[in-house]
């Protein structure tokens, strides 16, 4: 990845952060940010669907999705973070082992 | 926040980013690229959305597309925050660099704004040291550790995000709408490619999202 586009990737997510603070009162109780709410959760959520599954490289990951699959249940049971990045990762290299 | 506190939430923060620092060297970034990431970026959602769309074959646009809508959260938190803490515009252009889910949440504890302004420093700055002294731990353990995916690395990726959207997932709304992005992006990988199908899916979800709420 070149340079210019790790700057230009921060340049827009500072500029997304400094707007919600400097137009805070404006966009208060505006359409706008209610509408903004669920997109980054559908974005990473589809992401973690794609990740987890692997179907664009033929065939379905079946380790990784048990282990994905354990870490969303922890998520369910409200674990804290860290316990879901440890269960999602321990549980895929065990799966990995025994499939 | 207590030191105690900050203590934890530190580190926490430096777990999550020694793992983005890790798959990012695993995923194919230099050191000095994912060490100036974290330091310009500072924040492990879209840094690792970008990186992992563009390893799966996504455009350069499209990493960037993705890193950006999942920053659009922070838009809404700094509404959130902004009333609640007291900022001078200079103090205002530094804040907005440490704007994250933890020092928004440290802030919007206090009603009172000394304290909450306090708790958003304090948050704020451990975040930006924890995130980067984490990312440097990672990039070291992923150039020590050899063969990640046999040690469930490949599936950190989508752990981590996971982990990041834990706390959201407890609303029914973003529930059905993670839910739904999931379902549609799985199937458009088949019809449009990996790439695309995120983003498409997501956008699906968002739209279908909106209208359920709407017709309510």
């Amino acid at each position: 990845m070149s340079i210019g586009a790790i700057v230009l990737l921060a340049l827009g997510v500072y500029l997304l952060r400094y707007v919600g603070l400097q137009a805070g009162e404006a966009l208060r109780n505006t359409p706008v940010v209610r509408f903004l709410a669920t997109l980054p959760v559908a974005v990473i959520a589809a992401l973690v669907a794609v990740d987890t599954l692997g179907v664009g490289d033929g065939g379905i990951d079946l380790p990784r999705t048990v282990g994905i699959g354990v870490a969303i249940v922890a998520v369910a049971l409200r674990a804290p973070m860290i316990l879901v990045l440890i269960l999602g990762v321990g549980i895929t290299a065990l799966a990995r082992l025994v499939i | 926040m207590t030191p105690s506190e900050l203590t934890s939430f530190g580190a926490v923060v430096v777990l999550l980013s020694a793992a983005f620092g890790a798959l990012a060297i695993d995923l194919g970034l230099s050191a000095p690229d994912t060490m100036l990431m974290s330091v310009l970026v500072v924040t492990g959602a879209s840094q690792l959305v970008m990186i992992s769309t563009l390893a799966d074959g996504g455009s350069l646009l499209a990493g960037l597309t993705a890193g950006w809508l999942v920053a659009t959260r922070f838009t809404v938190l700094g509404v959130a925050v902004s009333p609640r803490i007291r900022l001078g515009p200079v103090q205002r252009l530094l804040a907005a660099h440490v704007l994250i889910d933890g020092s928004a949440a440290a802030a919007l504890r206090s009603r009172d704004p000394e304290v909450a302004t306090r708790a958003y420093w304090a948050a704020g700055l451990t975040v930006f040291i924890g995130w980067n002294v984490g990312t440097l731990l990672g990039v070291v353990i992923g150039r020590v550790v050899p063969d990640p995916s046999r040690w469930g690395l490949d599936a950190a990726l989508p752990a981590v995000l996971l982990a990041l959207i834990a706390n959201e997932l407890r609303q029914r709304r973003m529930r059905q709408v993670a839910i739904v992005a999931a379902l549609a992006a799985t199937g458009l990988v088949y019809v449009v490619g990996t790439e695309l199908a995120v983003l498409l899916g997501a956008f699906l979800a968002w739209v279908i999202g909106l209208a359920w709420n709407r017709s309510r």
